[in-house]
Formats: structure tokens, sequence, C-alpha cells
């Protein structure tokens, strides 16, 4: 609508739209192209978006339908997941509840996830498992879920390293389902 | 027979007069042309210009088209991408990450799920400017899947049908074109532009059997079939069919959209007011006509 009327309003403006002067210019008129009665044609931005009321259709007010919009409005923050360590979930999900007397801690990401990412580079040749928001000993946890890998997959040559800058532990090949089991298991 | 007048004698003449034939018909008037001969007959340019290769009989081969790579040199093509930029996509989603979002508290099962409501949760959402026409729900993690929901997604497959309707909840397929996914995906920045709630268009023509199916729970195929496919359903993957009828949830599990609607008790044609909180119903004729149709 808005975009129409300042088509119209452009194609037929007047050789006194380019008065300089601050009164309110008002034009003719028009009876093919509707009302522009009142629009201040030297200042598009300044001039009105309406037109006329007779231009609209009518239409009723209701109240009553608005607790159905409330429930297409998304929640503003994430919303808080169950708070009973004890529940079991069926998709896996678990409260995180670390153990006391573990030298090393794997904080949950703000959406309540275990922060293991799969990292893949070399155009999909190298595949890397990622590790993120490690805290205490970090090279404890890679030693202790090293050993669990390997003990695991016998025939493969598990290789980790640390990023204590970053705090990541990483992993070479892609075991994250792996790493996000043992750290539920873990408690974490 | 007397000879009256004239012209019966130049009949009786005709008579006697033999047939015309192509023995006796005369010669042209005019000369045939000279005939150009071939080697010792002369015509040494080959019925050619005096010049190149048709003087010199020296012609392309047979197959030559000029400027154009001949057509047994021709790689063939074969058009395996062919208008895959106008096909429809559907972006998955799977029944393992349906139940994590539940289990978050993410989805509220206590409402109808649908493309809104998977949008509104800021993981998963459609792109309709890259032809995502809606989510297709497959079947990782059909085993821990446990909820009970009644949901409406875009596409399926019949096992994923099977586990949601094991749990007791019910599915339904239908069908959003790309202009009502735009308002479907983000309701709120659809609101603010004070856009009326747009009309769903019916599928095209080469999904309007899918959507139409009863095996696949399609929007716009007949309820009492769906409820036999159902129990088919159950009976092939051996599992007892929960009755909806008795269920607490009954009108939970039973609430459907028409296939004009896009929200669940919002109709087409109503522009909502952010502001003071209210609906702006159309009273126009030809509003109401188009929107209601």
């Amino acid at each position: 609508m808005l975009q129409s009327i300042a088509t119209k309003a452009f194609r037929f403006r007047p050789v006194t739209a380019f008065k300089t002067s601050t009164k309110c210019v008002v034009l003719p008129g028009n009876t093919e192209v509707g009302s522009l009665v009142g629009r201040k044609s030297y200042s598009y931005y300044k001039s009105r978006v309406e037109e006329t009321p007779d231009k609209y259709t009518g239409y009723e007010t209701s109240f009553q339908e608005w607790k159905y919009v409330e429930k297409l409005i998304p929640p503003t923050h994430v919303p808080e997941p169950p708070q009973d360590p004890s529940t079991e979930l069926p998709s896996g999900w678990r409260l995180p509840n670390p153990p006391k007397d573990c030298p090393y801690n794997v904080r949950r990401t703000k959406n309540h996830m275990i922060p293991a990412y799969l990292k893949i580079e070399d155009r999909g040749q190298v595949r890397y498992t990622y590790i993120r928001r490690v805290e205490g000993n970090i090279w404890q946890l890679e030693k202790d879920i090293g050993q669990w890998l390997q003990d695991n997959y016998p025939l493969k040559n598990i290789i980790t390293r640390t990023n204590e800058i970053s705090r990541c532990v990483i992993i070479k090949g892609d075991l994250v389902e792996d790493v996000r089991e043992w750290l539920i298991a873990q408690g974490f | 027979m007397s000879m009256k007048s004239g012209s019966d004698w130049a009949l009786a003449l005709l008579r006697t007069l033999p047939r015309v034939n192509l023995g006796n018909l005369p010669r042209e008037p005019y000369p045939k042309a000279p005939k150009r001969g071939h080697g010792q007959h002369g015509g040494k340019l080959h019925r050619g210009p005096q010049k190149g290769s048709f003087q010199r009989m020296s012609y392309p081969r047979l197959g030559w088209e000029p400027d154009n790579m001949p057509w047994y040199v021709r790689v063939p093509m074969e058009n395996y991408y062919k208008n895959h930029h106008l096909k429809r996509q559907y972006p998955p989603l799977s029944l393992g990450n349906l139940q994590l979002l539940i289990d978050t508290n993410r989805l509220n099962v206590d409402e109808p799920i649908d493309v809104t409501a998977i949008c509104n949760t800021k993981l998963f959402t459609v792109k309709p400017s890259e032809r995502h026409y809606g989510f297709h729900l497959t079947a990782d993690g059909i085993d821990t899947f446990k909820a009970k929901v009644n949901i409406e997604v875009q596409w399926v497959s019949e096992p994923v049908i099977a586990a949601v309707e094991k749990n007791g909840g019910t599915i339904t397929v239908g069908y959003y074109d790309l202009h009502s996914l735009w308002a479907a995906r983000n309701p709120m920045e659809w609101f603010r532009g004070g856009k009326p709630i747009p009309k769903r268009w019916i599928p095209p023509e080469d999904a309007i059997e899918f959507y139409t199916d009863p095996k696949n729970r399609g929007y716009l195929a007949d309820p009492e079939k769906i409820a036999a496919e159902r129990l088919v359903l159950s009976q092939k993957y051996g599992y007892e069919l929960a009755k909806i009828e008795d269920d607490p949830k009954r009108d939970l599990l039973l609430k459907r959209k028409d296939p004009r609607q896009i929200f669940y008790d919002l109709e087409p044609g109503w522009v909502v007011n952010l502001r003071d909180k209210c609906i702006l119903k159309p009273k126009d004729e030809a509003l109401l006509q188009y929107y209601n149709n």
C-alpha cells in the first residue's frame, strides 16, 4: 500500500512541489488516482501514509482470540530442563550431577547439552572430536577418556591431545557419540 | 443422321481425330538449356563455383554441422540434476531429536506440535527461500521414542507413523505453500508487518496424491479411511492400537487444522495487532469470499 501510494505521488508530482516554502502545499485532488489532499509532496518522508478512510474496507476488533496468539510467541529464554536428577528420560538426557572428588569438570552449554562436537577438517578427510568447557585437571580427563576409548576400540589407535588455553580435549576420529555417552555416565 | 449445322460437322470431325497423348504433343517452343557436362563432356567446375571445396570436390564429411560438435562425438547428456532447484525440499527432523526437544521442555506435549512450534524452539527452522516446504520426520532414534503427541509434519515415512501411533499419539501430514510457510515459521515477524494471515493453498499436482492418501495420514484424506489405516498399520507392525475415543487427551489428539488454516484457532484474513493485543477481522464481502474459499 505504502509503495503504491509512493509511486502515485511521484508520478503526479506538480511543479509546485519544488517550492522551498515551509507551508504545506495542497495538491489538487486527482479523481483517477485517489485523493492526495493534505500530502506534503515536497517531502515524501513527512507525507501521510494513509489515505482517506473511505478508501478502506471495514473491520471489527476482537479481543477474544488474543489467547491463541500468545501460544505463538516464542520463549525469550532457554526453558528450564527437568530438575529431578533421578528421572530417566527416553532421550538419554540427564541433569548434570558431577562427582565430588573428581579433579576435572565439564560444564554444560547454555542449552543444557554436553559440549562435545565434531570438527571436520581438510575437506572431510580428517575428523576430530572436541570436548570443550573443561575445568580443572585437563590432562587427567584426557588420560581417562583416552583409556576408556582404547578399551572400547582395541584395534583403533586413539590419539588425544589437549589445548589448555582454550580448555579443549581433542580426540582424533569421529567419537562424539561415545564421548557423550561417557560424559553422561560420569555425571557431567 | 442428318447434318444440320456447322457444330454438328465439327463434332463429327472430332470423333475421327486421334486422341491427345505424349506421342503427338508438339515440341516446346523454346530451346532446352545446354547441359553442363562431366569429365570429357566439359564442366570442369563440377557444377560448383569457381573456387573452394565445391570446385575441388573436397566436400565436408557426412554428418558435418558447421559450428557444432558432430552428434557422434558429443558427450551424452544425463540430466541428473535437471530442475533440482525447482524440487521441494524437506529438511529432516529425527524422532530422537523430537524426543530430546520434549524432554528438555522445548516442546509442550499438551499442545499440538506443528511447524510453528518446532521453529519457535529456535533450534530447528525451515528456509522457504531455499525451497524448504516443511519438516521431514525421519526414523532416526525410533527405538527410544516414547512421547504421546499430536504432531503435524510435512513429510513422513511408514515406520515413523507406526512409532507415533504406537505411543497413542496422532500424526498428520500437511502441505504448506511457500508463502504461508513464511508466516508459519516466524508468526511474530509476520504480525509485526501488519500483514493478514494468508490462506494455505492446496498442494500442487505432483504432491496432491501424497497428501490425500490415508496411508500417509494426509490432511486431505477421509478421516474414516485414516481410522481404518491406523488399524491396518497396527496389525502390520504388531502393536495394540490405543483408543483415542477413551483417552483423557482426546480433544488434544483430535485437534486438526482446516486445510486453509495456518495457525490453530486463527483464521486466514485476520490481522493481529500486537500493540493493542487484539485481532482485526475483515468485514468486506470480497475479502470474506476470498479467504473462506
